[in-house]
Parts: C-alpha cells; sequence; structure tokens
C-alpha cells in the first residue's frame, strides 16, 4: 500500500472516529446542555446550541489536521510498505462517503434556495434598501409570490416581502418585522443553515429545531428596545400567522413566522412580557473563561506538541493493523 | 407506597392504593423496584409522553375505523386549523390588552411629570 494511500485512510477513519464518537455525544448530552442555558440570554443560547451542532466536525478535522497528519507525515517511515487493516479501511470509506453526502446535499440545497429566490425575483414588484450596519445595507424586495417576510441568500442576503404582509403591517410593525430579519442577516443564519447541511448525522434534528427556534428569539430580542417595540414585533408575528397556514421554514432562508404555531404563541409571550430587565446585559456563560482557558489550552498544546504526536502516531499505527 | 400515604392520598385505603398500583404497573404504566420488603413505584412514561401515546393510539383506532382514510385526517387537519386560529385570536387580544395597559402607564407617567414640573 503506498505512502500516500495510507495517509488518506489514517486520515479520514481517524476524522470519521472522532466525529462519530462525538456526534453521538451531543445527541446525547445537548439537552442537559440546553436546559443549563436557558438562563442566559436567547442569543447566547443560539450560538450554543449551533456550536453544539456543529462541534464533532470542528473538532474531528482540528484535531486531525493539528496532530493526525502531522504525526503521519512525520513519524511514518515512507519506504515502508504496510498493510491496511478492513476495520480502518471501511472508516475510511465511511469517512468519504459522509463527506460526499454533506457536499451533495449543500449543493442541492444551495440550488433549491436559488430557484425559489429566482421564483420570487420573477414576480418582484419594487425595491428599496435598509441600513445593516455603518458601512453596508441589505436589499428589501417586495414580491407577489414571496412568503410573508424572509431573508435568503448566503453571501449577499435580501429581505423578501410579500404585498399582503406590507398591506397588513401598521409601519411600526413593519420596521420592528424588517429589524428581526436584519439580525438573521446579521448573524449570518443562513450560512449557519448552510453548514448544518454538510454534518448532518442521525439524531440531530431536536437540537437543530432547539437552535432554530433560539435563533428566533434572538433575532426578537436584539430587534426590539422598548416595551412598545416588543408589541409592534408581537402584533407583527401575529399579523402574518394570521395571513395564511404556516409552512415551515425554506431551505437556506429564515421566515420571521413558520409553523408550528406553538412556536409563534412561545415567542409572542416573551415579546408580550418584555420589560426593561431585558435591556440589562444578560450574563455570557463563556466569555468570562475562555479567554483564560484557551490561552492554557494553546500553552499546554504547544509545550506538549511532540508528546502528543508520537502518542497520535503510536494510535494510528494500532488502528492501521 | 408510604410515601403516597402518607403525603398525598391521606384519604385512600392503603389496599385500594396498593391494588391500584399493581394494576397499573401489570398494565405498563408503571414501573417498579424492589427496595428491601417494599416496591418503588415510577411512572413509565412522562406526562407529554404519555399524551403523545394516548393521542397516537385514538389516531391509530380512528383511522382503522373508518372506510376512507383520509377522511379523519382532513377533520383532524380543520380541527387544528380552527385551534391555531383561535390561538392566533387569543394573542392578539392580548397584545392588544397589553398595548393599552402600557399607554395607560405612559399617560400616568407624564401625569406625574406634568404636576412635578408646577
Amino acid at each position: 500500500m503506498t505512502f500516500a494511500l495510507r495517509g488518506l485512510v489514517v486520515t479520514f477513519s481517524v476524522a470519521v472516529t472522532i466525529y462519530v464518537c462525538l456526534s453521538i455525544l451531543v445527541v446525547g448530552s445537548w439537552r442537559d446542555v440546553w436546559r443549563f442555558t436557558k438562563r442566559y440570554s436567547a442569543a447566547n443560547c443560539a450560538d450554543l446550541l449551533f456550536a453544539l451542532r456543529i462541534a464533532p466536525m470542528v473538532v474531528a478535522v482540528a484535531i486531525t489536521a493539528a496532530f493526525v497528519i502531522p504525526s503521519f507525515l512525520l513519524l511514518e517511515p515512507r519506504t515502508l510498505r504496510e498493510p491496511i487493516g478492513g476495520v480502518p479501511l471501511a472508516l475510511g470509506l465511511c469517512g468519504v462517503t459522509a463527506i460526499i453526502i454533506g457536499l451533495r446535499n449543500s449543493v442541492q440545497a444551495l440550488k433549491r434556495a436559488s430557484r425559489m429566490v429566482a421564483r420570487w425575483a420573477g414576480a418582484a414588484v419594487g425595491a428599496s434598501f435598509e441600513r445593516l450596519d455603518e458601512q453596508s445595507s441589505v436589499a428589501v424586495l417586495r414580491s407577489t409570490v414571496s412568503p410573508p417576510l424572509t431573508a435568503a441568500g448566503i453571501l449577499k442576503p435580501a429581505v423578501w416581502l410579500s404585498q399582503s404582509a406590507e398591506a397588513v403591517l401598521t409601519e411600526a410593525e413593519l420596521r420592528g418585522a424588517l429589524r428581526h430579519e436584519m439580525v438573521h442577516v446579521r448573524r449570518r443564519d443562513n450560512l449557519r443553515k448552510l453548514m448544518l447541511q454538510l454534518v448532518a448525522f442521525p439524531g440531530m434534528m431536536a437540537l437543530e429545531s432547539a437552535w432554530l427556534d433560539a435563533a428566533e428569539m434572538a433575532a426578537d430580542d436584539a430587534a426590539v428596545s422598548s416595551a412598545s417595540e416588543a408589541l409592534d414585533l408581537a402584533g407583527a408575528v401575529i399579523k402574518l400567522s394570521q395571513l395564511g397556514p404556516l409552512d415551515t421554514p425554506g431551505e437556506l432562508t429564515t421566515a420571521l413566522v413558520h409553523s408550528p404555531v406553538e412556536s409563534v404563541d412561545a415567542r409572542v409571550q416573551r415579546l408580550v412580557a418584555w420589560d426593561e430587565l431585558h435591556k440589562t446585559p444578560a450574563k455570557n456563560p463563556a466569555s468570562r473563561y475562555a479567554f483564560g482557558l484557551a490561552a492554557a489550552s494553546a500553552t499546554m498544546l504547544v509545550l506538549a506538541y511532540g508528546h502528543i504526536l508520537f502518542a497520535m502516531h503510536a494510535a494510528t499505527e494500532l488502528l492501521m493493523r | 407506597m408510604r410515601e403516597l400515604v402518607e403525603d398525598d392520598c391521606e384519604e385512600l385505603a392503603y389496599t385500594t392504593l396498593m391494588t391500584t398500583l399493581d394494576r397499573l404497573f401489570k398494565k405498563g404504566m408503571l414501573t417498579r423496584t424492589e427496595e428491601g420488603r417494599a416496591f418503588r413505584y415510577a411512572p413509565r412514561l412522562s406526562r407529554e409522553e404519555l399524551h403523545r401515546e394516548t393521542a397516537g393510539e385514538a389516531f391509530r383506532e380512528l383511522l382503522d375505523a373508518s372506510p376512507a382514510s383520509s377522511l379523519p385526517l382532513s377533520s383532524l387537519v380543520e380541527v387544528l386549523g380552527e385551534r391555531d386560529a383561535q390561538l392566533l385570536d387569543d394573542l392578539a387580544k392580548l397584545v392588544q390588552r397589553k398595548r393599552r395597559e402600557l399607554n395607560e402607564l405612559q399617560k400616568t407617567r407624564q401625569r406625574e411629570r406634568g404636576k412635578g414640573v408646577e
């Protein structure tokens, strides 16, 4: 077996083993983490749920890139013609298959989203621009066939507003609803949805659904700054829900309202209960310790890097046999 | 068993409770573990899981009983639609009420501020 092929099998088999083990751990434990983080702000909760969802892939790629590949390149004899066991070969194939499936899911989702947006664009009746931050703004496009209010697009997102939604909302409600979608654009929630397509794993649906709910609540929180604005946004959510049957959120898009109606109920109840307390900065679960922990981990990794490479090489040798 | 008699079910006879728990255990609603000479009973399902299982069972029976299986489903969709519409109406009323309260509060504050200036 050639050196390069062995390297590929080692890389993919280790990566897939780490990915599967961590994914199983996340599927089994995310609810406990979620319960713990409910005391923090919706934005922190959403960020943590998303981090949990993609952590298996990020950690697997990081460990493989930082330790597995260097240990193989530096410590594996190039002239050795070592056979590869059936298990690492099967694991390696699983890893390649998972990557292919993830890429295929992402491409298909992108194509479907593009077709959907092209259909809305075909019935576009007007456009304006909303300021996103100091330097940039986002296009708000009116269409006769788009959902009531939706942010779509990955690299250059736009907000789509249906004529019926514009007709039914008051000016204050429309402003609140647009601010909500702007938060989704700022938080790059559509890009996050695309990333989820890449890291498919069975049993993650409930975690993804919880993240979606938390992301909506985070956008609600960031879109309002007073009790009056909270009531405006709540009014917009109810009116748009009453426009027609609620759909599930479209692929790679964020909508102000979507099924189930229970999620609308939960959001409206939160907005109605809005008060000045919401404006007190919520405790950030990670920021207090994150920097110290990261610095300590980086120092330890640098100091022990050589030992880790030797240990990793020994482990991959065991796996290959 | 002893906990139930002492806390929640003081008025019921010990034997009645024991029989009821035993029947629920035999029907699979409760689990039990032996603790010394006694049993500790616990629900097999959470309230939410029980509701889901009961509803699922009822739907299955309904679908099996109907010659045209789409009929119960369309009725169910209709009922859910009505329920959703009612919920949204209730939420709209809640928002209106809250807005009125907020307006009242703002007027009161303005009046108090006006008095303070005078």
